[in-house]
């Protein structure tokens, strides 16, 4: 038996040979740890650096958030669309609506990170640390509002917007979700910007980071989406009067590589390392064959009806022959607006006729905003409004400005929910939607992604469908 | 006759014991000559020992022998291959003995875990398959050779493709996320056989066990419980299937030569309507949908006018399809000195299948070595190349395409003579591509025995199992469209497996009433896959990269040196672990075991660094009892029992990182990605596993079998989905807290000798099993986080694993031939919501087994083997879009539709757009029972016709035994499935979808039908 117990004793010291901790470590190949990954002040502004990167170039507005919304919208012609595009454009969304969930779960990744950045101010200098936190919170809100947009029913949908909204994530943990209401939601969003708006730098002149007009600007869509005529009308005049922006003199330039005058905030187009708007190109850019995206004849008929409108080039009817198609996105590459002056011109002008009543230099000011449009459009100003338009007047002709300058830009379906859901019954419109459902029907929203409802079996979902 | 030197050695070494021990016995040179009872061959290596002494020998290639032994002794006849049989001298001079293999025998020797037991010794669920078994069907991979000859072991055939993979599951499923595979280990070697080592590329899972030479295996041990795989640990739990190779054998060398002729066709083909019945369909569509008139324009898929589409009609099933020749040749030689064992064996075979260019390739070659350097002192060395090429077809650009959206109505060749493209074109992908996948695996090990005192054998082992494998994929001129000309382009992966262990067992035999087998071990294991960041092309070529290796070569230098490519680690796993094992034997007849094993790896986080894994089990003979020992019925009794804890660790590794990649920048500024949420807390999955058994041989051995139960309780699933998409993932990697599956099984094999005679021997034999499987807990999870990537199953609370989630198909409506579905409440509703679906059907089958039959007539054999499967259901996703709506041909079975009012059909009106039906977004989602079929069916699988060439023949020739056979394989099949072939395991997306989807088709083409001649001779 000794030596047995030799042989085996042997055997043991063998097996403590082979014992090794470090084999046991074996991270993913160009993966790091978090521990090593956000160390210093440098990693966080990488870190922060990736949320526009996401933002502009990756996910959001990269084009799918808006050919999203334009999917739910009416400027699109229908019949050629399949599958999850056309459940879409059918407004019966439904959890398993992959495109939806990777916009979806894109937008709330940025979320994350800007939470990751709040968690780890503490590695950001003091002097640094009030911009870092504030640029941090200004991205968590705008991802926030875009979500609440396209998951969550307009604010007005129920007298006190206690119908519900979307997940709030102000910090990085996994816990499962569970919906907020509209109004939770909105109030989130509107002080994470307020915040942000104090904190950030005045003006950063490459427009490529948020700075404090990028977050009053959004304050000014926010605030426009509720219906809240004043707030929207003095955020975006701060935006304006601000003279860092100037409206293009041509159409054409927004969605250019020649860095846009307008932009507020934007992603430039660097060949081979970021070259935005890969959906809007994907789907819309017909430069090289007929494109999925194509419009529909009534809306080109729409816009036909305003002669000597210049903007109807942007829709193409020769091209393919039997089919119209958007030409804004044809550039091979372009700088991607994400919050532009001219929105801002179209917000104002239509919030001013809204507050004309109580603001009395508001409604000349909004005349203005308009006819900035409509000069440009028309290349003259023999279709100015005239100074005695009636606040009424300003408030459609803005309307029709606004379909018309952003069509492709996917803003057509937030105002056709917003408009539905003005506290004014006359300057209501319950159908502003040509294709004839009500601004509140179920399927105007998109379905939650399956996702959600997998990691809380009590998540509430939206009701789908019901809208054609 | 000529005495060898051998011989006259041995003789002499007879003489002089024999000449030690006369004084005290009457001692006899006894000689003979020992037979397989079951051919009549010579039996050689077979140990012929004196009972009760220590005299012994052992037979040579002839089976002779010649021993000193006492004329009223006994003489004990042992071999691995054999069951040991005593034979009373009776004062005779020469025996002729006629020896059985020890298939059924308590004394046949069973490969375990890190060594070897007799069957008597065995405490665990294993069931032995030899390899001869396996070389003999004609099966993609010899793991799909197992289908019905292994209780508890579902095999689900591939496909038709070439090498394509069968899902193999021993006692039902208990994993969600991490692979339910067993471990495959190879003479010791953990091998790698990770079907996604290539996703689903080309709509098949590359199966990495298809180039192993099924030609070289002795046997397959399927170990199924704790007791048999508790000694894996960590990687036991999904059962453990031991391959044994081949192995040389004492004697002169010894020639093995067989081939195999053989031609493959479909089992079944799919039903479609031709280009005017689907312009018809289309017209009647088009009037459902209230047009009038001759179909629209825009309505004809393909820019098609009506005159055009009238005309066309081309069979695509009949134009990617064609009758495949198989062609498999192997040689293989052993030879045996009291020194040196040898094993060479080589292959070279090529199997086409039934679709046009698709074939599997394999050339492999093995030299196994034994070599005993002194007495106590061995070497051995297992190696062997195997290269397999699989010429592929992409499955949805051929086969599947010729089921779907390619339409009769379209043409092939356009009128100026070039390749018609409306919706791709088979014909051009087949001309004017090449896709193949090149495995060159080499599997190798070698082994140092040393006894340094009796009993005790320190082992000590070190293996390689390296696989370099090419995916070339080439595109000509015509397919690229580009002025640059044709693109050869190919993706390099490399996967290394090293293992090295070292184990002491030692036999300590205190006295004739105790016996204890201790075993003590550790072992390293490191697995690194690599490839390129993305494919090494060259433009300009008019060939695959195959044919121009320098052309690759140069390309890849290229691309590492211009930094476009790297050659990336994409996973790199180690585990280090210790075990041990206790083996006592009480009386001969009670037997004892315990194992266990403490694994740490690579895959769990640092606060679950390792696991800790025991296992008991125990086994009672109760034949030995003097109660039974006279019994004329039962010959061997035995009850086994045994509970443990295994683990499944089937997972990527250093997924508990939380991961931060840099690789980009916004503006010149870097930039810092989070691209993993991870998890310190990671662990293995665990697996409670109780199993009780009994093995019985009766009626003078005439029938004999197995009878098991068991019950397995898997908990710590792991998981990667149902994180909320707000997290901003989708995906994690962690344990499911509470979550429970249950796996209770019967296993029941019976094998029945009913005429044994010299002339004709008739046997029957089967096995069935039946798994139930619930989820017994899930935690609070929704209804959708558990799916089956593209397949519609999920897993559900008081559900099996694998449950279909479906809208309730009630009709149609007569009346205007729209569908019914039922709501939740079992309500009405002509609304389809996916909020109507409920818990229907299920991927499991409740029973499935084998049966199969013998009979021997003088040189004659007539073997069969039918497969079944009872119960479960096929889901057929792609019917949803089998309808003109969606510009895909129509399946004659879906033709039974409403048209009229009054109607009473099987399917709806036909329509434009399934969304005309009401609350229908997208073809997508119109799932429901409306495609749930009964997966039950028979299969004559095997028919095999076997003459073996008398000896009287062929005495004159240089062969010891010639054998002819006539086989067919899935020959004839009945189901109720309506579709092509009712055993369907479709291409995956991902384990988890392997583990909930083997009765999910999609397109997936119909098994082969093949018809094989072969030819054995042994000279």
């Amino acid at each position: 038996m000794k030596n047995i117990l030799k042989y085996f004793l042997i055997m043991a010291l063998v097996l403590n040979a082979t014992s090794c901790k470090k084999l046991l470590e074996k991270p993913p190949e160009g993966s790091v740890q978090e521990a090593d990954a956000l160390k210093t002040e440098a990693d966080v502004q990488a870190l922060l650096n990736g949320c526009y990167l996401l933002m502009g170039n990756d996910q959001m507005y990269n084009g799918k958030l808006q050919t999203t919304a334009e999917q739910l919208g009416d400027h699109l012609f229908s019949a050629n669309l399949g599958g999850k595009q056309q459940e879409n454009n059918l407004r019966r969304s439904t959890i398993f609506n992959t495109d939806n969930a990777d916009l979806f779960t894109g937008i709330y990744n940025i979320v994350y990170r800007t939470n990751k950045i709040i968690e780890k101010l503490d590695l950001v200098s003091e002097a640094n640390r009030p911009r870092v936190e504030a640029e941090a919170r200004c991205m968590r809100a705008i991802c926030h509002f875009e979500i609440a947009r396209l998951w969550s029913h307009n604010p007005g949908f129920s007298t006190d917007n206690s119908h519900l909204g979307i997940t709030l994530r102000k910090s990085g943990s996994l816990e499962p979700p569970t919906r907020a209401t509209v109004k939770e939601t909105y109030d989130f969003i509107i002080a994470e910007l307020k915040d942000a708006e104090l904190k950030l730098p005045a003006f950063v002149s490459t427009r490529v980071r948020a700075d404090k007009n990028v977050a009053r600007a959004f304050l000014a869509k926010v605030y426009f989406q509720m219906n809240d005529f004043t707030n929207a009308y003095n955020y975006a005049s701060l935006v304006i009067n601000s003279t860092n922006y100037t409206l293009e003199t041509t159409l054409k330039t927004r969605y250019s590589t020649t860095a846009s005058s307008e932009s507020i905030l934007k992603v430039t187009n660097i060949n081979g390392q970021h070259e935005p708007g890969g959906r809007l190109k994907q789907w819309y850019s017909g430069r090289t064959g007929l494109p999925y995206f194509r419009m529909p004849e009534q809306l080109y008929n729409y816009v036909k009806g305003f002669a000597g409108d210049n903007r109807l080039a942007f829709l193409n009817n020769t091209k393919y022959s039997g089919n119209i198609y958007l030409n804004k996105y044809d550039s091979n590459n372009f700088e991607m607006p994400i919050v532009t002056l001219t929105e801002m011109y179209l917000t104002r002008a239509e919030s001013a006729g809204e507050v004309a009543a109580t603001i009395p230099t508001a409604l000349a000011i909004g005349i203005a905003d308009i006819n900035k449009i409509i000069e440009r459009a028309y290349g003259n100003n023999t279709k100015n409004l005239a100074p005695t338009t009636t606040a009424d007047q300003l408030i459609i002709n803005a309307r029709i400005q606004r379909e018309i300058e952003l069509i492709g830009e996917g803003d057509r379906l937030h105002q056709i929910k917003r408009i539905g859901a003005h506290p004014l019954a006359a300057r209501r419109i319950e159908r502003y939607d040509r294709r004839g459902s009500e601004w509140n029907c179920p399927g105007f929203i998109l379905q939650f992604p399956d996702y959600e409802k997998n990691a809380n079996a009590a998540f509430q979902l939206n009701v789908e469908g019901g809208c054609l | 006759m000529k005495i060898s030197l051998k011989q006259i050695r041995k003789i002499c070494i007879m003489l002089f014991f024999s000449g030690l021990s006369v004084t005290a016995f009457a001692q006899n040179s006894i000689s003979g000559v020992v037979t397989n009872s079951k051919d009549g061959l010579p039996a050689s290596g077979v140990t012929v020992t004196v009972k009760g002494s220590k005299t012994a020998t052992q037979t040579d290639e002839k089976g002779s022998f010649i021993i000193t032994a006492p004329s009223n002794g006994i003489l004990v006849f042992s071999s691995v291959s054999y069951a040991r049989q005593e034979v009373a001298i009776n004062g005779k001079a020469s025996l002729a003995v006629s020896i059985a293999s020890s298939t059924t025998s308590l004394d046949e020797v069973v490969v375990v875990g890190y060594g070897t037991q007799k069957r008597r010794e065995v405490t665990g669920a294993i069931t032995k398959v030899s390899g001869e078994k396996l070389s003999s069907v004609a099966a993609p991979s010899f793991e799909a050779a197992l289908q019905g000859k292994a209780a508890g072991v579902q095999v689900v055939q591939g496909s038709g493709l070439a090498g394509s993979s069968s899902v193999i599951r021993i006692r039902g499923i208990g994993s969600i996320s991490a692979g339910g595979d067993p471990l495959y280990v190879v003479d010791g070697i953990p091998i790698t056989s990770d079907q996604f080592l290539r996703g689903d590329a080309g709509g098949m899972n590359q199966n990495p066990l298809a180039s192993i030479n099924p030609n070289d295996i002795e046997s397959v041990e399927v170990l199924k419980d704790a007791g048999a795989a508790g000694i894996y640990g960590s990687r036991g739990a999904n059962g453990v299937i031991l391959i044994t190779t081949k192995r040389g054998k004492s004697g002169r060398p010894k020639f093995s030569y067989s081939n195999k002729l053989g031609l493959v066709t479909y089992t079944q083909k799919p039903e479609f309507v031709n280009g005017k019945e689907y312009m018809q369909l289309k017209q009647e569509a088009w009037q459902n949908d209230g047009n009038v008139g001759e179909v629209g324009s825009n309505y004809i898929p393909g820019g098609l006018t009506f005159a055009q589409a009238n005309a066309n009609n081309t069979d695509w099933w009949k134009e990617v399809t064609r009758t495949g020749f198989i062609n498999e040749h192997n040689l293989s030689m052993t030879y045996g000195t009291k020194k040196l064992k040898t094993f060479l064996g080589t292959t070279y075979g090529n199997s086409e299948s039934y679709i046009k260019r698709n074939s599997y390739e394999r050339q492999a070659v093995r030299l196994n070595v034994d070599y005993n350097i002194i007495d106590n002192l061995k070497i051995s060395l297992n190696s062997a190349y195997n290269k397999g090429i699989n010429n592929r077809i992409d499955n949805y650009q051929t086969i599947a395409a010729a089921q779907s959206n390619l339409l009769p109505i379209y043409p092939i060749y356009n009128p100026d003579g070039t390749y018609s493209t409306i919706s791709g074109n088979p014909v051009r992908y087949l001309n004017e591509t090449k896709f193949r996948n090149t495995d060159n695996r080499y599997l190798g090990g070698l082994a140092l025995e040393f006894s340094p005192i009796k009993d005790l054998m320190i082992r000590a082992s070190g293996s390689l199992d390296y696989l370099e494998s090419f995916d070339d994929q080439y595109e000509s001129k015509i397919i690229t469209g580009d002025a640059r000309g044709g693109i050869a382009k190919r993706y390099p992966l490399w996967v290394t497996n090293y293992n090295a262990n070292v184990t002491a067992s030692y036999l300590w035999t205190p006295n004739t009433t105790n016996k204890f087998n201790f075993l003590l071990g550790t072992e390293t294991q490191e697995s690194e896959i690599k490839n390129t960041n993305g494919d090494i092309y060259s433009w300009g070529q008019e060939d695959p990269l195959y044919k121009n290796k320098g052309i690759y070569k140069d390309s890849l230098n290229k691309f590492i040196n211009d930094k476009s490519r790297k050659k990336q680690v994409v996973d790199n796993s180690t585990f280090v672990s210790f075990f041990g094992r206790v083996n006592y034997t009480l009386k001969e007849k009670y037997v004892f075991q315990f194992s266990a094993r403490m694994d740490g790896s690579s895959k769990f986080g640092p606060n679950n660094k390792y696991g800790f894994f025991p296992a008991a089990s125990a086994a009672w003979l109760i034949s030995e009892e003097k109660f039974l020992q006279n019994s004329k019925i039962i010959n061997s009794l035995k009850l086994i029992t045994s509970y443990g804890i295994v683990g499944n660790s089937n997972i990527p590794t250093g997924r508990y990182y939380y991961g931060y990649g840099s690789t980009r920048n916004y503006n010149g500024s870097p930039v810092l990605d989070p691209n993993n949420i991870g998890n310190p807390d990671l662990k293995w999955e665990t697996l409670r596993n109780f199993d009780l058994g009994v093995d019985f041989s009766l009626l003078n051995n005439r029938l004999s079998g197995e009878l098991s139960y068991y019950r397995k309780v898997t908990v710590d699933q792991l998981l990667e989905p149902g994180l909320g998409a707000s997290t901003g993932f989708q995906k994690s990697w962690r344990n499911l807290e509470g979550g429970k599956i249950l796996n209770e099984g019967l296993e029941l094999t019976l094998n029945y000798m009913i005429i044994k005679t010299k002339d004709l021997k008739v046997s029957i034999g089967g096995n069935i099993s039946s798994n139930y499987n619930e989820v017994l807990k899930l935690g609070p999870i929704g209804p959708d986080a558990l799916q089956g990537g593209f397949n519609d199953t999920r897993i559900a609370e008081g559900y099996p694993v694998g449950t279909n989630f479906l809208v309730r198909y009630f009709g149609v409506d007569p009346k205007d031939g729209l569908p019914i579905w039922l709501d939740r409440d079992g309500k009405q509703t002509k609304t389809f919501s996916l909020d109507h679906r409920v818990l229907v059907g299920k991927v499991l089958p409740d029973f499935s087994g084998g049966i199969n039959s013998d009979i021997q007539y003088k040189g004659f054999e007539l073997r069969s083997l039918w497969t079944y499967v009872s119960g479960g259901n096929i889901y057929d996703g792609s019917a949803k879009y089998q309808n003109v709506g969606n510009n895909w041909n129509v399946r004659r079975d879906l033709l039974d539709r409403w048209v009229k009012p009054g109607d009473v059909a099987k399917y709806p009106r036909l329509t434009s757009s399934v969304t005309n039906y009401p609350g229908l977004g997208t073809n997508d989602n119109y799932n429901s029972t409306m495609f749930l079929y009964d997966a039950s069916f028979v299969r004559l699988r095997e028919l095999s016709l076997g003459y073996t060439i008398p000896q009287n023949v062929i005495k004159r020739t240089p062969f010891t035994t010639a054998k002819l056979s006539v086989s067919g394989y899935n020959l004839l099949t009945f189901s109720k499935y309506p579709g092509a072939d009712p055993e369907i395991a479709r291409d995956f997306q991902n384990p988890q979808d392997r583990n909930m989807s083997p009765n999910i088709t999609y397109l997936t083409p119909t098994q082969s039908k093949t018809f094989i001649f072969s030819l054995n001779l042994n000279f």
